[in-house]
């Protein structure tokens, strides 16, 4: 029994840590990493617990309200620009609803599909729409991002002047977005 | 000492010890609703005494900040071991005498040899990856387990007759308890990120930390003074030989927020912030609660502290160190490290995982380097079906030069260590490998494989003397 108890009290011993300041001299390439290094051009990760961005210049973030996890405004636009997150996330049927806002009509879901732009946040596959009705003048730029069992959905209202002047950011800030 | 023994000879305190187990587990669950996974293995298994915290019970405030004492999973695992061993020694004695006995000791310690071998790995490659179908592979290694068992099996069956099923099982138990307790202390988790077409020849251990000072001043190399976390204590100064300046902590942060700007922060007071200096002065960090265990979420540690003049004492400096600045941490999406400058001598450091360099068995430095990374899709679809990283091992003292496939689920086992592919860097322009290192890996396998053994023995025996009885 005697040899038991010790066999254990080593064990604990051994694992015990032994922590010391230790000095090393490595090859300059080892410790530089090649990073996208976005915030060398001053951009910043989202207020947002649940993920990082680039903001392009002349974004701001808008606190969470209601069902919108994070809203953004864009300088000299009257773009309204939100996230929100949800359990379910159809393509088909919410880029309809998109349509139906700015009295477009239904489209199949083949259709839809066919005019989705692959984007990519970080790794992780992004459907990206440009909804556009030039004869009332509005459109809705949006992307759906599937994490599994959680969809987020960004979503950019506007003129449609304004839209394409800032879909190219928009793609960006999308492209950035990084998922803890 | 009678009645040390009697005491662990009885099957009430098997049976208290699985009932708290029972409790142990369940707190540890609800435990991780607002602490990490790592944080609940510390504090409720990996421990003699676990502290089970009341408010994961209540949020009633006159009790949500008390803990109470309760038996942690390495007292309840070694006393159940103790438990089952005393039981075995008292109950399960060998009867046989003459040529039987010394056959049973004769396969015993073939079983020994063989089950030893198992754990060790004789006769593996010392390369080992799944070339052709992954099947072959795992049956190949239950088989070796389940070859073990037999000759087990048989050596129990000549020293200890119809009750060899039964010892059997209960041995393959004790194994399973025993090679949790070896996980627990050895095993070691990492990762490793490396970027198409760049060579890395270190990892980074998950659950440790170091604060490393890179001295970048001469053009040929980095000196690097590495701090372990562990050694940096709140309100606490550190002094060394090995750096031009003292450190002094302030406070420790077992998670820390996502950085921000300052800048986009509406209503930001510099007059309650610290005057943080270098990437501090851009981006506010502040401590934040734990990320729940539950989540899968990691949590990004930081140190806020001060370097001070050696002789005066005089501050330099106030500095955040997050782990959110390291960019292995954010999948190489950016690189923020802390700088500083003193005299000639310029220095950029970080709050990082804790680094290993990786060596063979031997001794020999080795790296990885990756060839290509391959994320397949579905046709048609975005949704991801393989990731695959084809990589080269370079060994050059062991005269190792290997292209290597590793994808999910087929790992590349060398020098101990095994790779599994974990991730991948934005826009699949990289790889990142979860290295794992455990030498009792092979003992849930064995024992596994002992129980099925002992327990189709023991079925198979029971049914034969209910058949003789005429109960079936």
């Amino acid at each position: 029994m005697k040899q038991i108890l010790f066999a254990i009290i080593l064990l604990a011993l051994y694992g015990c840590d032994n922590e010391k300041i230790k000095t090393y001299e490595v090859d300059k390439n080892l410790n530089t990493f090649s990073t996208d290094n976005i915030f060398a051009t001053k951009k910043a990760p989202s207020l947002v617990r649940e993920f990082s961005s680039i903001l392009p210049e002349g974004w701001k973030e808008i606190a969470p309200s209601g069902m919108r996890k994070i809203s953004y405004t864009i300088a000299n636009s009257s773009i309204d620009f939100y996230a929100i997150s949800l359990g379910m996330g159809d393509v088909t049927s919410n880029v309809n609803r998109w349509r139906k806002q700015i009295n477009l009509p239904e489209q199949s879901r083949e259709e839809i599909l066919s005019c989705a732009k692959e984007l990519n946040a970080s790794g992780v596959p992004v459907k990206y729409f440009e909804i556009m009705n030039k004869d009332i003048n509005k459109g809705i730029l949006a992307a759906i991002i599937d994490l599994n069992s959680i969809y987020w959905f960004f979503t950019a209202k506007g003129n449609v002047e304004e839209l394409n002047t800032h879909s190219a950011d928009i793609q960006r800030f999308i492209n950035s977005i990084y998922f803890n | 000492m009678k009645i040390f023994l009697r005491y662990f000879l009885s099957l009430k305190l098997t049976v208290t010890l699985l009932s708290l187990s029972m409790v142990l587990v369940f707190c540890g669950t609800l435990a991780q609703v607002d602490k990490g996974i790592w944080t609940v293995m510390e504090q409720y298994f990996r421990t003699w005494i676990a502290w089970i915290d009341l408010s994961i019970f209540t949020k009633s405030e006159s009790v949500a900040s008390l803990s109470l004492p309760f038996p942690g999973g390495f007292l309840i695992g070694s006393l159940l071991s103790l438990n089952l061993l005393i039981v075995h020694a008292k109950t399960f004695r060998i009867f046989v005498t003459g040529k039987r006995l010394i056959i049973g000791l004769i396969f015993l310690l073939l079983g020994f040899i063989l089950t030893a071998g198992v754990l060790l790995g004789w006769g593996s490659d010392p390369i080992a990856t799944t070339e052709s179908d992954a099947f072959w592979r795992v049956l190949f290694r239950l088989g070796r387990g389940t070859l073990a068992a037999v000759i087990l099996f048989i050596a129990c069956y000549f020293l200890y007759k119809k009750r060899a099923g039964m010892v059997l099982l209960h041995a393959g138990i004790l194994m399973l308890l025993i090679g949790e307790f070896f996980t627990a202390l050895f095993a070691v988790e990492s990762t490793m990120t490396v970027r198409e077409g760049q060579a890395v020849n270190f990892i980074d251990r998950s659950q440790r930390f170091e604060i490393a000072f890179i001295e970048t001043s001469n053009p040929n190399f980095d000196r690097v003074t590495v701090i372990p976390a562990k050694m940096l204590k709140p309100e606490k100064e550190i002094k060394s030989d090995q750096l031009p300046f003292n450190i002094y902590v302030h406070s420790v942060f077992a998670n820390s927020s996502q950085p921000q700007l300052i800048t986009n922060i509406n209503g930001f007071s510099a007059d309650n912030y610290p005057d943080y200096k270098s990437i501090g002065e851009k981006f506010f960090i502040a401590p934040t609660r734990e990320v729940s265990g539950a989540s899968g979420e990691r949590n990004a540690p930081a140190f806020d502290i001060e370097l001070l003049d050696k002789t005066s004492g005089d501050s330099l400096g106030r500095f955040i160190l997050s782990l959110w600045f390291y960019p292995n941490f954010v999948n190489q999406i950016w690189d923020l490290p802390n700088e500083y400058s003193l005299g000639s001598k310029k220095f950029k450091f970080y709050l990082r995982n804790e680094r290993e360099f990786t060596e063979s068995i031997s001794g020999n430095p080795y790296s990885v380097e990756l060839l290509d990374f391959v994320h397949d899709k579905y046709e048609g679809t975005q949704t991801p079906k393989d990731f695959t990283s084809k990589i080269r091992l370079i060994n050059e003292g062991d005269e190792v030069d290997r292209e290597l496939k590793i994808w999910m689920n087929n790992p590349l086992r060398y020098s101990k260590r095994t790779f599994y592919q974990s991730g991948f860097l934005p826009d699949d322009k990289g790889t990142v490998l979860q290295v794992v290192r455990n030498d009792s890996w092979m003992i849930p396998y064995l024992s596994c494989m002992i129980v099925f053994v002992g327990m189709g023995a023991q079925f198979v025996w029971s049914m034969g003397r209910a058949k003789k009885k005429g109960s079936l």
